[in-house]
């Protein structure tokens, strides 16, 4: 480091590397090689949640894969003070919030016409069961935003309560609550489905 | 078993709810498209970190901003060096000193020309009286600065622009090659490392290869034919170019697009033999694997 001329700069350029692809190691996760381990391990937590909390079906790739760019992006982020699990529910959280407010914008802008519900039955049990799932989300979308969070979090993505208060980022007694009052409002609003069927 | 919670429509729903799960074709698209837009933003990362390591007066903070800057894809190398740094411990010292080190010894490094016709022994000198706190972390890195190119091993740098050391070129050329190739490409891209001075060209232009390999990353995921011909370019144009490692990585995956399993198979296998320790061959061989399943 004291004459210009003597190193030319490629031991420090390859240094460079080096350091960075050792740190690399310890956090494996962070690795671009298992990054597919780290989707195939997530997919269905980040799928689900996502969809429950308010993602439309045509929207819902895209914002998976939002979700696992983040994850990679922000890796360096997780401090290890919770699960790894709840970090990647905070980012789908915050991801599902983006989309939803996005489209509100963008809904008020032009119209409120309802996406179409797009149904690929294969047989009657799979038919059944997305209309139940259709029919679910309808439902949440009538809760509030908070509840809804808790509520999928805690029932869907069966989170521990004290989990689902930190990755909303509200007190354990207002998850609570807000599980409470949602959930009421769930049961009131599922009801005519006992009469269907 | 379903009966047992018909009865209670909230429950039947969230059971189902539960159920729902992404196809596995969904989850390998993301897998796809998260190691391409990575691997696309992986590059620049290195280049504007050098960069902005060049520029800015020393401490480890100049890590933390050219991260920050970095908005875009990923930032694998600072991002989990900073992890590191979070959890290291003794570690953690070590690494903070090599940074700083690093970053002062860049900004030395972009000043002096491109010339890098130092033996690698004076090199390893200089780093030595140069940088004692570097030469601490070299000694306990696997694959070392000073390591001879004799040892066939490929150091992922990142993942994307993987060098080739296998090729009998002095190492010096080698990592030379590295850097002009991650600042030109970090250039085709438009990014931020402006101020980043280019190495001169020769006959070999870093700046061509990275684009032909950059082209062929971008074809992968929609027209597989052309990255194989792409690839089959850099191959006749680049036969020992920086992006070796990148573009066998390519063939075998755009191989593998196309449905050519034997092929592909046959190629990861002969990858394997020439880079035993490359990073690739995880995710590739996972990538063959699921492809068989299918």
């Amino acid at each position: 480091m004291t004459s210009p001329r003597v190193a030319g700069h490629s031991p420090l350029v390859a240094l460079a590397f080096k350091v960075s692809e050792q740190v690399q190691v310890p956090s494996d996760l962070a690795s671009v090689s298992s990054s597919d381990e780290l989707i195939a391990s997530h997919a269905t937590r980040v799928y689900r949640s996502l969809r429950y909390l308010g993602v439309l079906e045509q929207e819902l790739s895209d914002a998976c894969q939002e979700v696992f760019l983040v994850m990679h992006r922000r890796h360096g982020e997780f401090r290890g003070d919770s699960k790894y699990e709840t970090w990647v529910y905070g980012i789908c959280v915050g991801t599902a919030r983006n989309v939803r407010r996005g489209r509100r914008r963008a809904l008020a802008r032009v119209s409120d016409e309802e996406p179409e519900e797009v149904f690929e039955p294969t047989f009657d049990e799979e038919l059944d069961l997305q209309r139940t799932r259709a029919r679910l989300n309808e439902a949440l979308e009538q809760l509030s935003e908070d509840q809804r969070e808790v509520f999928v979090l805690h029932e869907v993505e069966e989170l521990k309560m004290n989990e689902v208060a930190r990755t909303v980022g509200c007190p354990l007694f207002t998850a609570y609550s807000r599980y409470r009052l949602g959930r009421r409002k769930l049961r009131k609003l599922l009801e005519p489905m006992r009469k269907e069927s | 078993m379903k009966n047992s919670y018909r009865s209670d429509p909230l429950t039947q729903s969230v059971h189902a709810a539960r159920s729902d799960v992404p196809s596995a074709a969904d989850v390998r698209r993301w897998q796809h498209s998260v190691a391409t837009l990575a691997g696309v933003t992986a590059a620049p990362t290195a280049a504007a970190a050098m960069s902005s390591s060049a520029s800015a007066a020393g401490t480890s903070a100049v890590v933390g901003t050219s991260k920050a800057s970095l908005g875009a894809t990923t930032s694998i190398g600072s991002g989990s060096a900073l992890g590191g740094l979070v959890g290291g411990g003794a570690k953690m010292v070590t690494s903070a000193l090599v940074t700083v080190g690093l970053v002062g010894g860049g900004a030395v490094a972009y000043q002096v020309s491109a010339d890098s016709a130092a033996s690698p022994r004076d090199q390893g000198a200089t780093l030595q009286s140069a940088a004692p706190s570097t030469r601490l972390e070299v000694r306990s890195t696997p694959q070392s600065v000073r390591q001879k190119p004799a040892a066939p091993q490929v150091p992922a740098a990142e993942d994307v622009v993987t060098v080739d050391l296998a090729n009998d070129r002095s190492q010096v050329e080698a990592t030379a090659r590295i850097q002009s190739a991650h600042v030109s490409s970090a250039r085709v891209k438009g990014d931020s490392a402006k101020s980043t001075p280019a190495a001169p060209s020769r006959e070999y232009s870093a700046a061509e290869e990275a684009r032909v390999i950059e082209a062929a990353r971008r074809a992968l995921a929609t027209n597989p034919a052309q990255t194989l011909s792409l690839v089959q370019r850099h191959q006749q144009q680049f036969p020992e170019g920086a992006l070796g490692v990148e573009r066998r990585v390519l063939l075998i995956e755009a191989l593998y697009r196309l449905g050519r399993q034997t092929e592909a198979t046959h190629a990861l296998e002969t990858f394997r033999r020439g880079n035993p320790n490359s990073a690739h061959l995880r995710r590739l061989d996972q990538l063959l694997k699921v492809g068989t399943l299918r």
